[in-house]
């Protein structure tokens, strides 16, 4: 079975960057030549792709984007910034505060798009920050509620969907587009998940022509995630496993005791009308160690042995792989399409 | 006319530079020496500002506390540092305190050396007499105690908060309490200092029954909540209300922190919902001035 809509492998959004554009990206950045750097290193990661064997390339690693919060949030009127706040120890970040009613001052991701678009025919997948984290991540000094906040974010991510739709067309014709909504902060107060899942449904709502998907990491627990799937109108959910597993080899739930909560997600999953694919993650993007392609095929089977049907479950490294090294990128790529071939010769 | 003092507390936003110059440390390009006077710097500067402005409180601005229990976890023997873990319902992240059976002070702090990560003593620095503590519910209710009764935690805490500030020399007592509200008795903060130099900030009410137990008044009880109840007014010599919102960019009007402040119609203490670490600093700042510009004791 070769089927490459199973077990589909995928990048999650971004990915190091080279040194020529991570040096001079701020000072560049909204300059002409900028363009033609960021393509330049977008092309270099599409091959890099391409030769590791994943099958969908994403958007070339998020070569125009700096990072998910800020890049965005500096698109949008009416947020502005006063200044770094902690995020933990001595580690700051940029915190933009919303002081009115908020929209798109220019579309943050047509450029990039055309540029891909314009440079593959691979299958790609879009990651847009999601309305919840962007609420999450900014002082509210305008909106009666974080409810109301989230949903303004949507309302305009939305649009920016929509705007990038039209690009993708002129592509790929009526050709499904994947958008990937990025909610790490999704999990972090179970109280709000009411909020989560209306601005998330909001910001896809009544776009025909999308799979979408939502990217969850490093969450304490997903169940409070899963118990939603019902309400939560995206085809997908992309997330980290890998950062919870053990390096060991073996499958089962006492070799894998991080993926025991699949049992929970599938449960419900298969309660639902169109079950949902689920992207799990294979390999960790938080350490060096390159997973062996056997590691990573035994993740695969685990995997599977929860969602028996391989073509609901995908295979991406747990978040970004900005965190690492090119080269040690490549490698995580690379072991995590040959297990996929494996596991495929065993399906 | 009606007194109204003001009082900051906890964490407050470190300038750029000094952010930088830690992150140089960090990376072993400055050395301690040099951090050392680079703290004691902007502690003076920003304790002269915040005098200028009419602040009449503080508990120094913890610029080496990288969060409200790091580092006592660092200096406290039996605790050590856990993961990152989220800060109530922040974008901010602090290391859970490990906890574990038998707890005290560490030789760390009567030398004035530096805490079991390296971030350099004192644990306060400028001049305040005032210290800051975590509440010690929040402390159980924020850490690992692997079990560990919270009567338990508490009594063996104590004794270790009352040796904070007899080696730090520090007469006044800030507590911050910011966990849900649960069973426990604040008259256990007598033990630790003098009711009538101690405040208690509650971030979410406390439980009436918490306090029939305390006898004679804390210098205040502040409640974060919009509508407090009364008590304050029954366990304290100061009303302590919470005017400045910590979490919000927005900087308040002092004049209508006073038309509030005069409908209360009482002796008050004026603070912020939390600590202002959660601001970036040109805010915080902001606010420190319509703070203390509502103090009428010069």
């Amino acid at each position: 079975m070769s089927d490459k809509n199973i077990l589909v492998t995928q990048e999650i959004g971004s990915f190091r960057k080279p040194e020529y554009l991570s040096r001079t990206f701020h000072k560049i950045e909204g300059k002409p030549e900028f363009k033609d750097v960021a393509g330049k290193a977008s092309l270099e990661t599409l091959k890099l792709f391409s030769d590791s064997g994943m099958i969908n390339h994403g958007i070339a690693g998020e070569m125009f984007r700096w990072e998910m919060y800020e890049y965005l949030a500096r698109k949008i009127k009416n947020i502005e910034f006063h200044g770094k706040v902690r995020s933990f120890d001595n580690r700051y970040y940029n915190k933009g505060s919303v002081s009115g009613e908020i929209s798109l001052m220019e579309s943050p991701h047509s450029e990039e798009l055309e540029f891909i678009l314009n440079h593959t025919d691979a299958p790609l997948k879009i990651p847009v920050t999601g309305p919840y984290t962007m609420a999450d991540w900014s002082f509210n000094d305008h909106y009666g509620s974080r409810l109301e906040l989230a949903n303004a974010f949507a309302d305009l991510i939305r649009g920016e969907i929509e705007n990038i739709q039209g690009i993708w067309k002129k592509y790929r014709g009526n050709e499904i587009m994947q958008v990937q909504i990025d909610e790490p902060a999704a999990t972090t107060h179970p109280s709000e998940m009411d909020i989560v899942i209306e601005s998330v449904n909001r910001s896809v709502q009544g776009i025909a022509g999308l799979e979408t998907s939502i990217h969850v990491c490093y969450s304490k627990d997903y169940r409070v995630l899963y118990d939603r799937l019902p309400d939560l109108h995206l085809d997908g959910l992309n997330l980290e496993y890998s950062n919870r597993d053990i390096l060991q080899l073996g499958t089962g739930v006492s070799a894998r005791p991080g993926f025991s909560d699949l049992s929970y997600f599938s449960q419900i999953n298969e309660s639902l009308n169109v079950p949902k694919f689920l992207g799990v993650g294979v390999t960790d993007v938080h350490i060096d160690t390159v997973e062996s392609v056997e590691l990573i095929a035994d993740r695969i089977r685990e995997a599977l042995r929860y969602v028996e049907n391989p073509e609901l479950v995908r295979l991406n490294p747990d978040c970004g792989l900005r965190t690492r090294s090119r080269e040690i990128g490549f490698k995580k790529l690379k072991n995590m399409s040959t297990a996929r071939e494996i596991v495929m010769g065993e399906l | 006319m009606k007194r109204i003092e003001t009082i900051l507390y906890g964490i407050y936003p470190k300038s750029e530079k000094l952010r930088i110059r830690i992150g140089r440390w960090e990376r072993h390009i400055l050395s301690t020496s040099d951090l050392v006077d680079n703290l004691r710097q902007e502690t003076d500067n920003v304790e002269n500002e915040w005098s200028e402005s009419g602040i009449e409180h503080w508990a120094s601005p913890l610029f080496n506390w990288y969060d409200i229990f790091r580092p006592l976890s660092s200096l406290i023997r039996g605790i050590e540092l856990g993961p990152l873990t989220r800060y109530h319902e922040t974008n901010t992240f602090y290391r859970i305190p490990v906890v574990g059976n038998d707890l005290s002070v560490n030789d760390a702090l009567s030398n004035k050396g530096e805490t079991k990560d390296g971030l350099p003593l004192p644990l306060y620095y400028g001049n305040s007499e005032w210290s800051f503590l975590p509440g010690l519910m929040t402390f159980y209710a924020m850490s690992e105690t692997a079990g560990m009764k919270q009567e338990e935690f508490t009594e063996k805490m104590v004794p270790v908060y009352r040796d904070i500030l007899k080696l730090t020399g520090k007469k006044k007592l800030f507590v911050f309490e910011s966990s849900d509200p649960g069973q426990f008795d604040y008259s256990i903060y007598k033990e630790v200092t003098e009711p009538s130099k101690t405040v208690i900030f509650f971030s979410k009410p406390p439980m009436k029954d918490n306090l029939s137990s305390i006898s004679g008044k804390f210098y205040s009880l502040i409640e974060s909540s919009e509508n407090p109840h009364d008590l304050s007014l029954h366990y304290s010599q100061l009303r302590g209300v919470s005017v400045i919102d910590a979490h919000s960019t927005s900087v308040e009007n002092r004049q209508k922190i006073l038309e509030q402040v005069e409908d209360i119609g009482e002796d008050t203490i004026l603070t912020s919902n939390d600590y202002l670490d959660f601001l970036p600093r040109v805010i915080a700042d902001k606010k420190v001035r319509v703070l203390g510009g509502c103090s009428n004791v010069r």
